[in-house]
């Protein structure tokens, strides 16, 4: 009996702690999946893509820069590392990406990678901060060793970096709601997915969102907010899932970022409502841009990411050779619709 | 009968058996080739040692001062047979109180030179939560002799629940005072200071590392020079024993749960302090860290086998690994590949020492 007993629980074990490994593992799957089925060999986009700079052409030795996002597996992410590695190729500098396997709990993780590259003294660091606070220690830290930072994507508060390269992501929320006004004919209740707590971006894109409906369709359009989304598509899903069962009469939704709206997508799909729920997006990615040209979301607000990893890595360039570099620069956004999707310019910035 | 239940009646005593001492000398051995392989592999631009500079070494100790005070509550708790699951949960509960008072108006920092009554404070009523959480674990699995796996996982999903409608599912952020121009100091590095308990030193030695020295001393001393610790084995070993000899197994398990809680509320202040800011959704990794790191250091969840040494091992091993694969530029997917083998490795490891 008690070895029985004591087998069965070294195998709960075994589970336990090997569960942990397994859910690495299928973690890492996904990562790759989305590597794989993302098209590389993006070019820089039309907009505020500058004359390349030639930084170290002089043929000293390469710079060493490393690139931090928030998160591994998303394909904006993925546009971010195409950007840096070309601006990489073109200024001769080795690219090290790296960033928390997960996005939802990485801030210490992020914490532990910019110390170990102060460690590694590498030439300068862009860096897309999980949290506007919790980095800004370790960011300070950088800028103590004389390593240049850039920020990337989500403002920190501090004043140690040399520039912040943006969306404008206000400005994207506002785009979303004046879309969704229209498309809802201007009254009803709609939806949202937030992502996440004290992510910048994000929450500057639901804040230009919600203003924009209370000030243009004040009494008429009200607007829910569901749990958050923590940058997941499951847990996304399930949040509109549970709003959309709350709200019968809801008549659109907006994902603020691309596990958002693929949430609030496949929330949409699973309870058969498309075309009867509005949907509008943000980001892009292969589910995404499929789900637009099927119809089934209205539209989508597109950054360019492929800009800030390559506008990133030339400001730490441009930094190291003396030139000057701009505080704040804004990478754009447009809003992609069905029937603009296949102009090349945004093409380019679908894939 | 007796044969079985008198197998182990002081299983602290040491074991001489070869498969034994293989076992407890692997993952030294195993800390040590890491060591020696990152030390000679991470080099900087002018060929020097990265991995082997006092100020990484330092880092590693900061960056692992979490998960192993977190560990060395999850020893004592794995050694009288139990699991806690909530830690993690409870860190960031501990977290979102003490950023609370903290940022609750009190002195006025600026005016005392960077000391802010309330952080003392703060951390005081941190620790505070923390005990009072692992006391909860007690009393469910004790009293109402709940199995610890499913006492700590209801009260995991309370504690993050409780943090997130405490900050709103906001992170709680400290303010940080400006660092001064003329002297360089940076006062929320002072005692006082946010960052003081996470970021600061005493005597050129970081803080957390002091905080790692002490409580492994106190958690060796507990374990091996004292009663309760004697008993912590028993009642892990062989409860039926213990019961025979007069141990109260509650009253044990209330010292266990309550100590880990403290250590845990003690881990989530270095946390906060670091990052002068609290996550409610933060540790969700916390309970398997620290169980791999007790496990890899030869702790068994059978219960009554473990010890501080071996966890200090175990959590470094992983720490090492992490710090030298980021110096390396190792693909942090793989990253958690190697960690899990490495699990399993040991976990198998023990299975060959008790066949044989």
């Amino acid at each position: 009996m008690i070895e029985m007993r004591k087998r069965a629980s070294h195998m709960m074990a075994l589970g336990v702690v090997g569960g942990a490994a397994l859910f690495a593992g299928c973690n890492s799957q996904s990562g790759t999946e989305t590597a794989q089925s993302t098209p590389a060999g993006n070019e820089p986009a039309p907009s505020g893509s500058a004359p390349a700079a030639t930084g170290t052409g002089s043929g000293g030795a390469k710079l060493k820069i490393t690139v931090i996002p928030k998160g591994l597996t998303h394909s904006f992410w993925k546009a971010i590392e195409r950007g840096a590695r070309d601006a990489g190729k073109e200024m001769n500098a080795e690219i090290i990406w790296t960033g928390p396997a997960s996005e939802s709990d990485g801030v210490k993780q992020q914490q532990q990678i910019v110390e170990d590259q102060i460690t590694k003294k590498v030439d300068g660091i862009v860096l897309a901060p999980i949290n506007r606070v919790a980095l800004v220690p370790v960011i300070d830290k950088a800028a103590a060793a004389k390593i240049p930072v850039v920020i990337a994507d989500s403002d920190a508060n501090t004043k140690n970096r040399i520039s912040f390269i943006a969306t404008d992501n206000y400005k994207g929320g506002v785009m979303a709601a004046e879309r969704m006004i229209k498309l809802v004919g201007g009254k009803g209740e709609v939806g949202m997915v937030p992502v996440q707590a004290n992510s910048q971006s994000t929450e500057d894109r639901e804040k230009g969102f919600e203003d924009t409906i209370k000030k243009e369709a004040a009494g008429k359009i009200a607007v829910v907010r569901s749990n958050y989304g923590e940058s997941d598509a499951t847990k996304s899903m399930n949040a509109a899932t549970d709003m959309l069962t709350a709200h019968p009469n809801m008549v659109a939704v907006f994902g603020p970022n691309e596990s958002s709206a693929v949430g609030a997508l496949n929330a949409v799909r699973n309870r058969k409502q498309i075309g009867k729920i509005k949907l509008v997006g943000f980001d892009t990615g292969n589910i995404l841009v499929g789900a637009l040209k099927s119809g089934d979301i209205d539209s989508l607000v597109v950054q360019n990411p492929y800009q800030m990893g390559y506008q990133g890595v030339k400001a730490i360039v441009d930094k190291k050779a003396g030139k000057d570099v701009k505080p704040r620069i804004d990478t754009g956004v447009v809003l992609v619709t069905k029937e603009n999707m296949n102009t090349p310019d945004n093409q380019k910035l679908l894939q | 009968m007796p044969e079985i239940c008198f197998r182990h009646p002081f299983p602290f005593m040491p074991t001489t058996t070869f498969p034994a001492l293989i076992r407890r000398l692997l993952p030294l051995a195993a800390l040590m080739i890491l060591v020696v392989y990152f030390s000679i592999a991470a080099r900087g631009p002018g060929g020097e040692t990265l991995f082997l500079a006092k100020d990484n070494l330092f880092n590693i100790a900061r960056q692992q001062s979490v998960i192993l005070l977190i560990a060395f509550g999850m020893t004592l708790v794995i050694i009288s047979g139990g699991i806690d699951l909530s830690v993690g949960s409870v860190a960031a509960f501990c977290g979102v109180v003490a950023a609370w008072i903290t940022l609750a108006p009190s002195a006025d920092p600026t005016k005392l030179g960077g000391f802010n009554a309330s952080v003392p404070v703060g951390i005081a009523a941190g620790i505070l939560c923390g005990a009072l959480w692992g006391s909860a674990n007690s009393l469910l699995i004790g009293v109402f002799r709940l199995p610890p796996f499913i006492a700590t996982l209801g009260v995991m999903g309370i504690a993050r629940g409780l943090a997130y409608i405490m900050s709103r599912g906001q992170s709680v952020d400290l303010p940080s005072l400006e660092i001064d121009q003329k002297t360089g100091i940076d006062p929320n590095l002072l005692p006082g200071g946010n960052q003081f308990l996470g970021n600061g030193d005493i005597l050129g030695m970081p803080i957390p590392l002091l905080l790692i020295i002490l409580s492994a001393l106190l958690c060796w001393l507990i374990l091996n020079k004292s009663v309760v610790g004697r008993s912590i084995y028993a009642v892990g070993g062989n409860p039926q024993a213990a019961r025979f000899a007069g141990i109260d197994e509650r009253k044990v398990l209330f010292f266990v749960y309550t100590m880990a809680g403290a250590l845990t509320g003690l881990a989530a202040m270095i946390e906060v302090s670091r990052g002068t800011s609290a996550q409610p959704n933060s540790g969700a990794d916390y309970p398997l860290d620290s169980i791999a790191a007790v496990v890899i250091g030869g702790g068994s969840l059978l219960g009554g086998v473990g010890n501080i040494s071996g966890t200090i091992i175990g959590a470094l091993v992983i720490a090492v690994l992490r710090n030298g694969s980021n110096l390396l530029g190792v693909d942090p997917f793989l990253q958690m590949v190697f960690i899990g083998v490495l699990i399993i490795a040991a976990v198998a490891l023990d299975q060959w020492q008790k066949k044989a």
